[in-house]
């Protein structure tokens, strides 16, 4: 009861500040909701609609940004604001989320925080049996998280199973590569087999079995992957792939024009291939065969693009700046306009939408 | 800057009338063998400040706390007895110049030292100087330089010093010093050690300091062979070997390690004749590092560097007023790392320097140097530097130079990012400094102005690899003062005091903001009082508060810290000296950069006998 008096201080102290400050009230938490009868489901929780922006920060600590639904106001340090006494831990890599829980992964602090999604509230932490974590899923109780362990070599890459339930590393499984993201699909996890460029596989991993159960082969410079109805979409610097995974057979393959050498950032929002090279945008459909003959638009206003991604119709960016400065989260319209602007923590690098 | 400069002016206009007409003070100093004789010689509007004996002694041996408590250099550092990199006069971590003997061993890769792999026990006498010194010394004298000599003597002594330390954390400072010589023969030997569990709890209940012990030993062999009067040979020769556990900001983190290696090597000979001094000299240095990302593994990264150079210096009293010089060096560097390739350079250069005094009152120096490298395109860099004394009260000092910072191996050859066609950092600056002595008081006031442009910097291109470049331009002014007092109070009670404080503004010029990680004030002080056997002595600190962002959306809070010490002499020639010392007395929570706390109250012993 006593912490959940000092956090409702916390909320109070913020909603205040922040109403003081802003034009706009309708992301200040009620007060009320940070009652002292549990049983009771408050109406409106502050984060249950909006979008969270994680801040990588520094080796001291990183920070999650919350993005009011209407994009109307930004809160920035929401964990530091419901969680006064508790840290994050440095260089935050990514969030996963499990029913009202997400798990915001810190990588040079081996650590993932648990908390409740729509008021971030600290539920729990996983605190030993990582190292190096990157990202991860969850998927029938357990989490999936790619450990990078040394950064210098693949070789001691590995996935830890984490019982959601106790918080605890109940396995981890050496991959033989460089390991980055990691998503679910029908029962399986898909694993990146590349880390800063470095690697050419995706992994199949079994949760039945605990093991690799396939690997595909893709072109080198690998950095990013998507799943879209059976079908697997591999990103490299140079070429965009399709695997079916029902055959894994090789179903498209798309090189790029000479000049096109650094693409990054794949995402598939509405059918549609999104992905950058450099500070521009391109997209084209999910069958497409050739690339576009031109860019959508370009990210002028970006000095430093570090997060991408496409949410219905808006195409979403995190500047990093200079690394040491906040950054800026701008929200643009498929035609390249600049919708939105907000200042966020140090290194913005990846967007949650919790809706 | 015209404000600065009116108030410049009438700030010594002020200073000059009311001060006139009182009685000054001379500094006698010990005649020793000095390799770098530059530093007395061409220091002509600069200020050098010789930390004592007393002072290095009253400090634990690490560069850092020496300077951080007796000088306005800033130190960002990372956890006590981590990565050290200092702001001297508002500039960056790798504008400021170490100079070993004469020699500048700023490191290959990244261009710094770190202060805190430098153990102040190896060297006899550690000077400071502020301001540009690139003529003299080369790359990365631009806020200033330090300077850590061996000193020998040709008169027959046998003298041992030897000083044990204990304290708090389990921390040990032995230094062991034994000078002899005897017929043309000369031996000073220096051997220290430092070493720490480091495993102090933070302020706060905030946990405690993990994975953060250190040591590092150092030995210093400096001989000399006198053939004649006017020939002599030397040889310094130093071996530094430090491991440091790096701490942890959470128990969870990976435990690192870091093992630095240097080696110094350095002969000379010295000989003269008619009106001519030629110094002849070649050295050695070498510097080694290894990271081991997870002390549970064996995997490290390093980084090796040796540098060749050779060094004819050949000066020329043309009358008793005029000294004329010239210096010409060799530099050939090879190097390697994990991300660098092997790769080598050599850098020729060429100065000359001129000193007239023209009367007792006045003298000025100039000096020009220019280097060949197919390195980089290498400026033509200048000093000016003139005194006027007015009286024996007031001095007035001006200095102007231009100098630079080279780009270093990491800038121009990390793998698939190193830009080779990166231009050195300039540094235009000058200085008017007033010197004001009455009786036993000294005042030291300095206003300096520098611009620096080329600044390299780190950044990531379109395609998101990192890359350096020559990005920014910063514009830097402030003032750097001291105070010395001395009063003999009785036949057995002495008391002195010594402050510094410096004021510095150094702004970015796209944004108009300040450099993370610089104060804009610094204030440090010494007092301490001689009562017959017993010294009781007090050390403090003020440092501003430091942005930790460029957008200067988050800082670091100022803080104050005292020193509390008490010796006492066993004997009457005061030889033997046993004293206590309690560093921060008042528990100050402080941290120098974001989330490395610094530690609280600790305490130390130390006996001190020369023989």
């Amino acid at each position: 009861m006593k912490m959940n008096k000092f956090l409702a201080l916390g909320v109070v102290a913020t909603s205040l500040f922040f109403g003081s400050c802003s034009s706009d009230d309708d992301f200040i938490v009620d007060s009320s909701n940070d009652n002292e009868e549990p049983t009771e489901e408050p109406e409106n929780q502050p984060y249950e609609d909006g979008v969270f922006v994680l801040n990588e920060g520094n080796m001291a600590a990183g920070s999650v940004s919350f993005l009011n639904e209407d994009l109307s106001a930004v809160e920035n340090s929401i964990f530091k604001t419901v969680n006064p006494d508790l840290e994050l831990g440095g260089y935050l890599q990514s969030i996963f989320f499990d029913g009202d829980l997400a798990y915001i992964i810190s990588n040079a602090s081996n650590i993932i925080t648990v908390v409740d999604r729509e008021t971030f509230e600290y539920k729990g932490v996983v605190d030993s049996g990582l190292n190096v974590p990157y990202y991860g899923v969850a998927y029938n109780g357990k989490a999936y998280v790619s450990n990078l362990a040394d950064f210098n070599t693949g070789e001691d890459d590995f996935i830890a199973v984490i019982d959601l339930e106790t918080l605890e590393v109940e396995k981890t499984i050496v991959a033989g590569t460089y390991l980055d993201d990691v998503d679910e699909e029908d029962g399986l996890i898909y694993v990146q087999g590349s880390s800063f460029g470095n690697g050419n596989s995706i992994h199949v991993f079994d949760p039945a079995t605990n093991s690799i159960s396939y690997t595909f082969t893709t072109n080198a410079g690998l950095n990013s992957f998507e799943i879209e109805d059976d079908h697997l979409y591999v990103l490299s610097k140079t070429q965009l792939q399709v695997f079916d995974l029902n055959t894994n057979e090789e179903i498209n393959t798309i090189n790029f024009p000479e000049e096109i050498t650094s693409a990054k950032n794949l995402v598939i929002e509405d059918n549609m291939i999104y992905f950058t090279v450099e500070s521009a945008v391109y997209t084209m459909a999910e069958n497409a065969t050739e690339f576009p003959d031109a860019s959508l638009f370009s990210l002028d206003e970006v000095t430093t693009l570090y997060a991408f991604d496409v949410e219905g119709d808006m195409i979403w960016t995190g500047d990093a700046k200079d690394y040491v400065s906040g950054g800026a989260v701008r929200v643009y319209s498929l035609s390249g306009d600049v919708m939105h602007e907000f200042i966020v923590g140090l290194i913005p690098n990846s967007f949650y939408f919790n809706d | 800057m015209n404000k600065q400069l009116l108030f410049l002016l009438v700030a010594l206009g002020l200073f000059g009338s009311k001060l006139y007409s009182q009685s000054g003070k001379i500094t006698v100093l010990d005649t020793v063998m000095l390799s770098d004789e530059k530093l007395e010689k061409f220091s002509t509007g600069q200020h050098v400040t010789q930390l004592s004996d007393s002072l290095l002694t009253f400090n634990n041996p690490l560069l850092t706390e020496v300077l951080n408590f007796n000088t306005p250099i800033y130190f960002k550092e990372n956890g006590l007895g981590m990565v050290s990199s200092p702001s001297f006069r508002g500039t960056s971590a790798s504008q400021t110049a170490v100079i070993w003997n004469g020699i500048n061993i700023n490191s290959q890769f990244n261009g710094q030292i770190d202060f805190n792999t430098v153990n102040s026990g190896a060297y006899d006498q550690i000077s400071v100087r502020g301001g540009g010194g690139s003529v003299v010394y080369g790359t990365g004298a631009i806020g200033g330089s330090i300077h850590l000599n061996n000193t020998l003597s040709f008169k027959k002594q046998q003298d041992h010093h030897l000083l044990l330390r204990y304290g708090s954390f389990n921390t040990l400072d032995a230094r062991y010093n034994f000078k002899t010589a005897q017929n043309n023969w000369s031996l000073n030997l220096a051997i220290s050690r430092n070493s720490s569990d480091n495993d102090y709890d933070y302020p706060n209940d905030l946990g405690k300091n993990l994975n953060g012990a250190f040591y590092n030993n150092s030995a210093n062999v400096t001989l000399g062979y006198r053939f004649n009067a006017k020939n002599t040979l030397k040889l310094i020769s130093e071996l530094y070997d430090g491991e440091r556990h790096f701490s942890l900001i959470r128990a969870s983190e990976n435990r690192t390690k870091y093992i630095d290696r240097s080696y110094r090597n350095l002969v000379e000979w010295n000989s003269e004749f008619s009106n001519f001094t030629q110094i002849t000299r070649f050295a050695f240095i070498q510097e080694e590092y290894q990271y081991y990302g997870n002390i549970e593994s064996d995997n490290f990264t390093l980084g090796n560097a040796h540098s060749y150079i050779g060094k004819y210096d050949l000066a020329y009293k043309a009358s008793k007023d005029i000294l004329l010089n010239a210096v010409i060096q060799n530099t050939y560097t090879e190097g390697e790392g994990s991300s660098i390739a092997e790769n080598d350079r050599n850098i020729f250069s060429a100065a000359i320097l001129i000193k007239h005094a023209l009367n007792d009152k006045f003298q000025y120096e100039m000096g020009l140097r220019k280097e060949a490298t197919d390195n980089y395109d290498s400026p033509l860099l200048y000093s000016f530097g003139a005194n006027y004394e007015f009286s024996d009260l007031y001095t007035l000092k001006f200095n102007a130079s231009r100098n630079f910072r080279v780009p270093t191996y990491n800038d121009l050859y990390w793998a698939s990012s190193g830009n080779p066609d990166l231009n050195p950092e300039t540094s235009d600056q000058t200085e008017i400094g007033s010197i004001f002595n009455i009786a036993n008081f000294e005042l030291g006031l300095t206003f300096f102005y520098n611009q620096v442009e080329d600044m390299i910097r780190w950044l990531p291109g379109a395609d998101g690899v990192w890359r350096p470049g020559n990005e920014d331009k910063v514009e830097i002014y402030g003032i750097e003062s001291y105070i010395n007092w001395q009063k003999k109070l009785t036949e057995d009670q002495i008391l002195s005091a010594n402050f510094n404080y410096a004021y510095n503004v150094s702004e970015n010029d796209k944004t108009n903001r300040q450099l993370i990680y610089v104060p804009f004030h610094k204030l440090n002080g010494n007092i301490t009082y001689q009562i017959n056997r017993f010294t009781p002595s007090l050390q403090f600190l003020y440092t501003g508060k430091v942005f930790t962002r460029t957008d200067h959306s988050d800082e670091l809070s100022s803080y104050f810290l005292t020193n509390l010490g008490l010796s006492y002499a066993m004997d009457k020639q005061r030889n033997w000296q046993l004293g206590v010392k309690v560093n921060n007395l008042f528990n100050t929570e402080y941290q120098n950069v974001e989330n490395r706390w610094m530690p609280g109250v600790n305490f130390n012993i130390y006996l001190n006998f020369k023989f």
